[in-house]
C-alpha cells in the first residue's frame, strides 16, 4: 500500500497548481521582495533616493545654494535598456520634496523641459539652479542570465555660471538568472 | 510496478499537454491573412482568455506577441507597445526557466511540452517592432530604450553566432539616435544596417552625420563609401518641411507546420550534431524502427508578394527598400536548427523504444483477449509527441522602408506595391515643420 502513495501523489499533483490570491503590503505582507524583474522597483527607487539625499546633505551642498533661490528639477533622462521612466519620475518627486522641506530654496518642476533648455533659458524664468540627472546602464544577456547594471548621475548646476554645485553617482545591479546558473 | 510508474508519467504528461499551438491560433491567422484585424483581435483575445496563465505560461507570451502585431496593424500603437513589452519580459523569463518536469517532458514525451524557445529572428523583431510603435507615437525615449534592448540581444546572439544585427532594427535605431542628436550612436547603427542594406537608404543620413563630425567604428569602412552617394541631397531640412519615414509591413511570416520523415532519414540529418557514442546508441536502439516515420516542426515560408514598393507624396516618388524578410530568416534558421530538432525527436523515439522493450511480454486482460501494454503505452506516447509548432504567426513577411522630405502640413501618402500583386494603400499623415514623423503601413 505504502508503495502506491508516491504514485497517487503524482496523479493528484500532476496537473494541479495553486490558486492565485491578492495580497497587500498594508496587511504586513512583505511584497517588495524578492526582485521581480530587471527593471527598477520600489526598493531600488528608495535606495537611490536615500543614497542621493545622504550625499546631498553630507556634502553640505544645500547650504551652498543661495538662500531664497529657485531650483528647477529637470526630468531624469533614461538612457538604459529598461522602460524605467515612471520610476525615475517617482524618484525625482521624492527628491523635489526633500528640497521643499528644507525651505532654503523654492522648487519648480521643470517637467516637459530638457535640462539643456533649462540651463540655457532658466535664467529668464528666474531659475537659479537646475537639478538634473541621467541613468545609463551596462546590460548583458547570455543563455543563462540577463544582468542590468544601472549607473545614476545626479547634479545641481548653477544656471548663471554653469558651476556644478553638487553631484553624485549611485549604482544598482539587477539580474535575472536561472536558478543555479550563477 | 515499474510499468505502473511509466503509465503514471504518460497519464500526467498527456493530461497536461494542450492542443498544438498552430490549431489554437489558426482562426486568428486566417483573419490576419484576410486583413480582418478586428476579427483577428477577437480570435487572439479568445485564445488568451482560454490560456490559463498559471498552466500555460509557455503560450501566453506568444499570444501577447500575436495581439501586439494585430494592434499595431490597427494603428493602436500604445496598446501594441504595452503587449510587446509584456511579451518581451515574459519570453525572457520563460527562456531562463527550465523546470525539471518540462525538461523531462520535452526529452521523453513531446517537443511541444518543453519551454518555448523563440527563434533568433523572432527575438530581434520584438524590439524592432516595438521601436516602430514608439516612433509612430513620436516617443523618442521609448524608441531609444527599445534600441538599447535590441543592442543587448543582438550583441549576445551575434557573439553566439546565431544571428547578425537585423537590418530593420539597425536602421530604425540609427533613425532614433539621429533624431535625438546622438550622432556617434546613430552612425554606429547605420553602419550595422549598411552591411545588409546597400547604400541607397543610408547614404544621406550617413553623409550628413559624417559632415557634422561623427565618425564610425573601425570595422565600418562602408560608411566612407556611403558619403559619396546621393551628394546632391541637402543635409538640413528647410523650416517649412519635415522628415517622413514610411515603414511598410507586407505579407505574412513563416508558418510552423508538422512534417514527417523516416527514422533513418532523421538519424542521417541529426548525425551531424551527435557524437559517435550517441549515434551508435541511437542506431542500436532504433534499429527495429528504421522505416517508421517521425514528426517534426518545419517553417513554411510565406509567399513573396511584391518585388517593388514605392511611396508617392504628392508628385514626389520615394522608392522603398526591402530591409528584412522573415521568410529568408526563417529558412536559414530552419535549416540551421533542423539537426538539433531531429536529435530531440530521436531522443523521444528512443525513450519509446526503451519503454516498449521494458514491457516486453506484459499483457493485460481486456474483453475476451489481451492487450499488449508495451504497444498501448508507446502508442499513447507517440500520439502525445506533438511537434513544437509554436511560433509568432502574425509576423509580417517583409519590411520595406522609404524616407523623404515633404512640405509641412497634412498630406496623403500613396503606397504602391507591385510584383505578384499590385496593391495600393493611401494613408493620411501630418508632417511637422522642422520635425519628423514615422508612418506604419500594413499590407497583405
Amino acid at each position: 500500500m505504502v508503495r502506491w502513495i508516491p504514485m497517487v501523489m503524482v496523479w493528484v499533483v500532476g496537473c494541479s497548481v495553486g490558486q492565485p490570491v491578492y495580497q497587500s503590503s498594508s496587511e504586513g505582507v512583505a511584497l517588495n521582495e524578492p526582485a521581480m524583474s530587471t527593471s527598477l522597483d520600489r526598493r531600488d527607487v528608495t535606495y537611490l533616493y536615500e543614497e542621493n539625499v545622504r550625499a546631498l546633505k553630507a556634502n553640505g551642498a544645500l547650504s551652498r545654494l543661495k538662500t531664497g533661490s529657485t531650483v528647477v528639477a529637470a526630468p531624469i533622462v533614461n538612457l538604459t535598456s529598461e522602460h524605467v521612466g515612471s520610476q525615475l519620475d517617482a524618484l525625482l518627486s521624492r527628491m523635489e520634496r526633500e528640497l521643499v522641506v528644507d525651505e532654503r530654496v523654492s522648487v519648480v518642476a521643470g517637467r516637459g523641459h530638457h535640462a539643456e533648455a533649462l540651463l540655457r533659458d532658466g535664467g529668464r524664468w528666474g531659475a537659479g539652479y537646475v537639478l538634473q540627472g541621467r541613468v545609463v546602464d551596462a546590460a548583458e544577456r547570455t543563455a543563462a542570465y540577463r544582468r542590468v547594471q544601472y549607473f545614476m548621475f545626479m547634479q545641481i548646476v548653477e544656471v548663471e555660471t554653469g558651476l556644478v554645485m553638487w553631484q553624485h553617482a549611485s549604482e544598482v545591479t539587477k539580474k535575472l538568472v536561472t536558478e543555479g546558473g550563477g | 510496478m515499474r510499468w505502473m510508474w511509466m503509465l503514471s508519467m504518460v497519464w500526467v504528461c498527456a493530461g497536461c499537454g494542450g492542443m498544438a499551438y498552430e490549431r489554437e491560433i489558426s482562426g486568428a491567422r486566417e483573419e490576419v491573412e484576410e486583413q480582418n484585424w478586428g476579427a483577428a483581435l477577437v480570435e487572439v483575445d479568445r485564445a488568451l482568455a482560454e490560456s490559463d496563465p498559471w498552466l500555460r505560461g509557455d503560450v501566453s507570451p506568444l499570444l501577447l506577441l500575436e495581439r501586439a502585431t494585430v494592434l499595431q496593424a490597427m494603428g493602436r500603437y500604445a496598446e501594441s507597445s504595452r503587449d510587446f513589452r509584456r511579451a518581451d519580459g515574459a519570453l525572457e523569463v520563460l527562456e531562463l526557466s527550465a523546470t525539471p518536469s518540462a525538461v523531462v517532458a520535452e526529452h521523453v514525451f513531446s517537443g511541444a511540452q518543453g519551454r518555448y524557445q523563440s527563434a533568433p529572428y523572432e527575438k530581434l523583431l520584438v524590439n524592432s517592432m516595438n521601436m516602430l510603435n514608439y516612433l509612430a507615437l513620436g516617443d523618442e525615449e521609448g524608441a531609444r530604450v527599445e534600441a538599447r534592448r535590441l543592442e543587448v540581444m543582438a550583441t549576445w546572439l551575434e557573439a553566439e553566432g546565431l544571428a547578425v544585427y537585423p537590418a530593420l532594427g539597425a536602421y530604425l535605431a540609427g533613425f532614433v539616435y539621429e533624431q535625438r542628436g546622438e550622432s556617434m550612436a546613430a552612425l554606429r547603427w547605420y553602419g550595422r544596417a549598411l552591411g545588409q542594406l546597400g547604400l541607397e537608404l543610408v547614404s544621406r543620413p550617413v553623409r550628413c552625420l559624417m559632415e557634422a563630425g561623427a565618425r564610425g567604428l573601425p570595422g565600418q569602412p562602408l560608411l566612407e563609401v556611403a558619403t559619396w552617394v546621393g551628394r546632391a541631397e541637402r543635409c538640413r531640412a528647410r523650416e517649412d518641411e519635415g522628415e517622413v519615414l514610411v515603414v511598410v509591413l507586407t505579407g505574412y511570416g513563416p508558418e510552423r507546420v508538422t512534417e514527417e520523415m523516416t527514422v533513418g532519414e532523421a538519424v542521417d540529418v541529426a548525425s551531424t550534431v551527435m557524437d559517435e557514442q550517441e549515434l551508435a546508441a541511437t542506431r542500436r536502439e532504433l534499429s527495429r524502427h528504421w522505416g517508421r516515420t517521425v514528426r517534426y516542426p518545419w517553417l513554411k515560408a510565406g509567399q513573396i508578394s511584391y518585388v517593388e514598393m514605392e511611396v508617392w507624396a504628392s508628385e514626389m516618388r520615394w522608392r522603398a527598400q526591402r530591409v528584412s524578410s522573415t521568410g529568408v530568416a526563417a529558412r536559414e534558421h530552419g535549416w540551421a536548427s533542423l539537426p538539433e530538432v531531429l536529435r530531440g525527436v530521436l531522443h523521444r523515439a528512443r525513450a519509446r523504444a526503451r519503454v516498449d522493450a521494458g514491457m516486453e511480454g506484459l499483457r493485460l486482460p481486456m474483453g475476451i483477449g489481451f492487450v499488449d501494454v508495451g504497444d498501448a503505452v508507446t502508442m499513447q506516447m507517440e500520439e502525445g509527441d506533438v511537434p513544437d509548432t509554436r511560433g509568432w504567426t502574425s509576423l509580417p513577411g517583409a519590411f520595406w522602408v522609404a524616407r523623404g522630405r515633404a512640405p509641412a502640413g497634412e498630406m496623403a501618402l500613396r503606397v504602391v506595391g507591385s510584383g505578384v500583386h499590385l496593391r495600393e494603400r493611401v494613408v493620411s499623415v501630418e508632417v511637422p515643420a522642422g520635425g519628423w514623423t514615422v508612418v506604419v503601413v500594413r499590407m497583405p
